[in-house]
């Protein structure tokens, strides 16, 4: 549907227009694990409210506002990740089983092991390098 | 070179311009810009035929941007697609495609994968009564529902059919061609280098010995005469976003045409690489 040349310029003028949000986000996401290894009260209802929020920021900001203008499709995809967000708040008001699950936590750990690891070397796996580059330009 | 709309007369230029991907490029202005260039140099070739679709993205827009900034050719044949499920929608996404592209109405509106054709094409018959359409079409690619296609033909009093017709794709020939010219169809051929991968195919290899007498030089010129070779082909529209690539795709529109024999030996030849 888009070329490969236009999806990297839309990702590379998407980064400028953020840019420095990139490296809050980074912090956002270091205080968000600390928050949860410290146990603190309410740590969880305000870690599900924060990632509500950043989901309903890249739904917007990202799917609904730049990529659904090559792919259609994206529209829909902004609108799961909404749903995605009213389900990260709604599971603060619904009551739960005490107890942490195993297999939840392993799951857990395996998507983030992904994100952290696996998904930021992807480009580099691919043969992009981490700079911009006037070749995609 | 040029071929009769059979049901009108009007001849158009046999080589039009696609807009599948490569004209889907967003909001971003060095692109677009790149986009109005491949459109200059089609219209200062002579081209005519630009299709799109409500399908491709941003396609229609950019079409759109490139149309005013070079200044809306008079000799433009507009050709998009009504492409929605819902058939009471059918106008409201047919005038949005004409704000998309700036343009009072459209010369052809075909219905797109043959999606809710009944009651698209009642809507384009009705558009095309009213003179607010002057050719009425429906469209398939890659090798999809051919015999509801030729029902179609047979049954509806359409001007235009849009296919996939190249040297490796011709199924098309046996049935659906030869109905188009005895209902006096005109056939438009997309993927006419199945998306770039048959030039791929063909780049380690040299050009028939013979090919050069109908003026091809280059392997898109040799695919392109190919197709606009067969008699009931109206117009080939290869997609591009280079501008060297449409100067030379709209040169296959100059010369001749492939005789019989030399489109057969160019079948051979492309099948054995």
């Amino acid at each position: 549907m888009f070329s490969p040349r236009v999806f990297f310029r839309q990702i590379e003028s998407y980064n400028l227009a953020l840019w420095p949000l990139q490296i809050l986000m980074l912090l956002v996401g270091v205080g968000l694990v600390c928050l949860l290894a410290r146990a603190r009260p309410n740590a969880s209802r305000i870690v599900a409210t924060v990632l509500a929020a950043l989901w309903l920021l890249v739904g917007w900001a990202y799917l609904w506002s730049r990529l659904s203008s090559i792919n259609w499709a994206a529209t829909y995809a902004a609108c799961g990740f909404v749903a995605q967000a009213i389900l990260l708040l709604a599971v603060q008001v619904i009551p739960r089983r005490t107890g942490a699950s195993l297999a939840g936590g392993f799951a857990g750990l395996i998507v983030m092991a992904v994100a952290v690891l696996i998904y930021p070397g992807l480009s580099l796996i691919a043969g992009r390098d981490w700079e911009l580059r006037k070749s995609s330009a | 070179m040029t071929r009769p709309i059979p049901s009108s007369g009007e001849e158009i230029p046999v080589v039009g311009l696609g807009s599948w991907i490569t004209f889907n490029v967003g909001d971003d202005t060095q692109l677009r810009d790149e986009c109005t260039a491949v459109m200059q140099a089609f219209f200062a070739a002579g081209g005519r035929l630009i299709d799109s679709s409500p399908m491709y993205g941003s396609a229609q827009e950019t079409i759109g941007y490139g149309l005013e900034k070079l200044s809306r050719p008079q000799t433009l044949f507009s050709a998009d697609k009504v492409w929605i499920g819902d058939p009471q929608s059918g106008r409201e996404q047919i005038r949005q495609s004409q704000s998309f592209w700036g343009v009072p109405q459209f010369t052809l509106l075909q219905v797109h994968n043959l999606l809710s054709w009944k009651e698209h094409l009642q809507t384009l018959f009705e558009m095309k009564d009213a003179g607010q359409l002057k050719y009425v079409g429906i469209t398939t690619s890659e090798g999809r529902r051919h015999s509801e296609v030729e029902d179609i033909l047979m049954s509806q009093p359409i001007d235009f059919v849009q296919i996939t017709y190249n040297v490796l794709d011709r199924d098309v020939e046996d049935r659906i061609l030869r109905l188009a010219t005895e209902r006096k169809i005109a056939v438009i051929v997309n993927r006419p280098f199945r998306q770039g991968d048959l030039i791929a195919e063909m780049a380690d290899h040299p050009l028939p010995d013979r090919v050069s007498e109908t003026g091809a030089k280059t392997r898109a010129q040799l695919m392109l005469k190919f197709i606009i070779s067969h008699p009931a082909v109206t117009c080939a529209i290869p997609a591009t976003a280079n501008v060297a690539h449409v100067q030379e795709n709209m040169e296959a529109a100059t010369g001749t045409v492939m005789d019989p024999a030399l489109r057969k030996r160019t079948i051979d030849d492309v099948e054995n690489l």
